[in-house]
């Protein structure tokens, strides 16, 4: 987008106008209801962490800062939404696979079929992760953000966040792995 | 390990720095330092192939995006939109403004007709919305303002906003 339009949308959006609003929710629901969703493996979570974010961003629009870039706000927020919720110890237990097969079944099926098992393990695997490496593994990779702004989404240093993913990548290559030899087991 | 050290003497495997490399994120000076350490160190160029092949896999994911529930959408709206409205017409509708309202109105109808009313004589509402749309886009289609704008030499008014907005969500 650019700059002098986000400028503009940004202003539009601190006095809280509605077509700016209604902008902000089209052009980003998708990309932050898909993140939530990987960080819980559940649509209905997913659904609500949305909400709670899109009701939060509005009700912050007049502080938001001119200078704001919108997406990385977004995510902040969603990040925020998140760990509140796990903090509320609704979802502190990342459910594992085995107890939720409908609902994963029915996540890695919209996927495509031929993405079945792979779309299934990877989600399986990010479910048992600690969600600080989980949000940044997912927000570095799969959302495409940079060290400097993933670091401003989760609050903390770009040093950290590079030190965070070097972790996340291992530790998801071992869970990758433990899961494999955990089905091959159970299939022999 | 330091970095300006790094190309000067050997270096220790440093799993934060392999992440680093795989996502071009040193200078010229650790890479080429990176590079060094990879070719003598075996354990370091299979950690670098695992960290490839979590990249493959999680990026693949990129791709694959869910649509947002309709109810999601509603509560949105009805949380947040329907809200805002309601405030604004409660604001609006107080009463010198509807009695004024309902004066034009009965002006128009009486006198001139209802403004977009299609007529043989009179605008169409296609001829409306297609002047509305010219003058909305008559000031982009002066290029120096258009890259002006795009430049962020200057700011665009709210109706420029408004026809970007639109042409972004639906084109």
């Amino acid at each position: 987008m650019a700059v002098a339009l986000e400028v503009a949308l940004v202003e539009q959006l601190r006095r809280q106008e509605d077509d700016a609003f209604t902008f902000i929710y089209e052009r980003h629901k998708t990309q932050i209801f898909n993140y939530l969703l990987r960080l819980t493996g559940s649509r209905e979570l997913a659904d609500d962490l949305t909400h709670d974010t899109f009701l939060s961003a509005y009700e912050a629009l007049p502080n938001l800062r001119p200078d704001s870039s919108l997406g990385p706000w977004l995510y902040r927020i969603a990040s925020n939404r998140f760990r509140d919720s796990l903090r509320r110890k609704k979802i502190i237990n990342w459910l594992p696979w085995k107890d939720t097969p409908q609902e994963h079944a029915r996540l890695a099926c919209q996927g495509g079929e031929e993405h079945l098992p792979e779309r299934e393990a990877v989600q399986a695997v990010l479910d048992t992760m600690k969600p600080e490496y989980a949000l940044c593994l997912i927000l570095r990779l799969v959302e495409g953000f940079s060290s400097e702004e993933t670091a401003k989404i989760l609050g903390t240093s770009p040093e950290a966040v590079r030190m965070r993913l070097s972790r996340a990548r291992r530790m998801f290559k071992d869970a990758y792995e433990a899961q494999e030899r955990c089905e091959n087991a159970h299939e022999m | 390990m330091r970095r300006k050290s790094a190309a000067r003497t050997p270096m220790k495997c440093n799993l934060t720095l392999l992440s680093q490399y795989l996502d071009n994120e040193l200078d010229f000076e650790t890479r080429a330092a990176v590079d060094s350490h990879l070719a003598e160190c075996l354990p370091c160029r299979r950690e670098m192939a695992d960290m490839k092949g979590v990249d493959k896999t999680l990026v693949g994911l990129r791709t694959r995006y869910e649509a947002v529930s309709p109810d999601l959408d509603r509560r949105i709206h009805a949380d947040v939109v329907a809200p805002r409205r309601r405030s604004r017409m409660a604001r609006i509708s107080s009463p010198g403004v509807g009695s004024l309202a309902a004066a034009v109105l009965i002006f128009l109808v009486a006198g001139h007709g209802l403004p977009f009313q299609p007529s043989h004589n009179g605008p169409t509402t296609a001829s409306v919305v297609r002047q509305r749309v010219a003058q909305l886009t008559a000031p982009l289609a002066q290029s120096r303002r258009a890259s002006a704008i795009l430049d962020g030499r200057t700011t665009p008014s709210v109706d420029e906003t408004r026809f970007h907005l639109f042409r972004m969500l639906y084109e």
